[in-house]
């Protein structure tokens, strides 16, 4: 009795020219063996022909949307890949950017920034100038710095004079006194507007800092800031003309 | 390279469209399952498309049978119910031959409508069935076979043997039910 193996592999045509042979020799002779290998050929050939091909155009389109998502991932990773430098030195651009618009956006001055540098200042701070008229005008103008304005000494005492920094600005503090008491006079770089101030006339703006009026007025990228307790804004105007002499 | 990537993913998808009925069909086949077949064909061309510079150019079809065999005998398998190789001795079993003159298989086969041969290879143990369907539905070589379930040609020959003789039984069974053949003419 042949190996039925063998007829399988004759029927797929899967035999060596040697076993072909063999097998072909054997069935002339085996009517046996001949039958099973109609009967396997008829099998093969129900199934082939038979088994129901299955409809995959739904699946077959989902395929393609995922090797859509994959080439789009690749191309991502390319980009990055081949441009990291470049991303990296754009980055890097957008953070000095970012700083410089910061600084930009920084030059308006908050009054409540004020106000707390004002508060914040301890009596250990505060620096008296000379008691010599000229070394003390000196002193003065050099504590002004480049504000290119001027505190006339026959109206207003300086009293002491304390520096602080803050979010990017130069703070200078004044104690000043005249007839009626003290007052309070704050030089700020590099400033611009006093936020939640309002206009009073063409130069001036008024408001309140410490709950004391205060009147302000800005050049040269300075701004100056003029308050005194009890005194109203229209007064603290007028003695701001006498520090406005340049 | 951006055109060389271009024209590799059309060359891919003009190929996989045509066989992709082949591994879905492989797929349900072998799971049993709308679903997981999904799962199954759709791994398997992400694979094979990720892996397609490699492809030697020979047999495109046999080569995609042969990703989403193995990963199917690598991943789902043991999640699949049903009769296993384990279950039988695939060695032991012995083919019996019918006898001379009288072929009911061929009314058998005959009468027989494809949702009965699905049912009938469906009962086939999965060694077994998957070789049967390799060869018989996608027209598989031994060595293509071999290649994609990772076994001898030796014992593809032997799974192929059994598997035919277990889905003979079952579609003799089925057509004696039917009446379309008798139980003496049954082998």
């Amino acid at each position: 009795m042949i190996d039925l193996e063998l007829l399988h592999a004759y029927v797929d045509g899967e035999l060596s020219s040697d076993e072909r042979q063999f097998v072909e020799s054997h069935l002339s002779n085996d009517a046996v063996a001949q039958a099973e290998v109609v009967r396997l050929r008829s099998l093969k050939s129900a199934v082939s022909r038979m088994a129901v091909a299955e409809p995959a155009a739904p699946e077959w389109s989902r395929c393609v949307a995922r090797l859509d998502e994959i080439d789009k991932a690749r191309r991502v990773e390319g980009f990055v890949g081949k441009y990291a430098w470049g991303l990296c030195v754009l980055f890097f651009c957008a953070i000095l950017a970012g700083g410089a618009l910061k600084r930009g956006v920084s030059s308006k001055v908050h009054s409540g920034e004020v106000a707390a540098a004002a508060a914040g200042i301890g009596s250990g701070s505060w620096l008296r100038p000379p008691s010599k008229p000229d070394e003390k005008r000196d002193w003065v103008n050099e504590s002004l710095g480049a504000a290119t304005y001027a505190v006339q000494p026959d109206a207003l005492q300086v009293l002491a004079v304390a520096k602080q920094w803050r979010d990017g600005h130069d703070l200078t503090f004044f104690r000043l006194a005249d007839d009626r008491g003290e007052l309070q006079l704050v030089v700020v770089s590099d400033a611009g507007d006093i936020d939640g101030f309002e206009r009073m006339g063409s130069e001036l703006e008024a408001g309140v800092i410490n709950e004391m009026n205060c009147v302000s007025w800005a050049a040269g990228g300075y701004s100056m800031l003029l308050m005194a307790p009890g005194r109203s804004a229209a007064e603290l105007a007028q003695i701001a003309a006498t520090i406005r002499v340049q | 390279m951006l055109w060389g990537k271009r024209d590799s993913r059309e060359a891919f998808e003009r190929q996989a469209e045509k066989v992709f009925p082949s591994v879905f069909g492989t797929a349900l086949r072998l799971t049993r399952s709308r679903e997981e077949a999904e799962d199954l064909a759709q791994e398997a061309v992400v694979r094979a498309y990720e892996a397609f510079e490699r492809f030697d150019g020979s047999n495109f079809k046999a080569w995609m049978l042969r990703i989403v065999t193995n990963l199917y005998i690598n991943k789902y398998r043991q999640r699949q119910r049903g009769p296993q190789l384990s279950s039988l001795d695939e060695e032991g079993m012995v083919e019996p031959m019918g006898l001379e003159g009288e072929i009911p298989d061929r009314v058998l086969f005959d009468e027989a409508i494809g949702a009965e041969i699905e049912e009938a290879l469906a009962k086939v143990p999965e060694d077994f069935r998957l070789a049967v369907l390799l060869s018989d539905i996608e027209g598989l070589s031994y060595q293509e076979i071999a290649d994609a379930t990772g076994v001898p040609i030796g014992t593809v020959r032997s799974r192929l043997a059994r598997g035919r003789a277990i889905l003979r039984r079952h579609l003799t069974s089925y057509a004696m039910k039917e009446g379309y053949i008798r139980a003496e003419d049954a082998l």
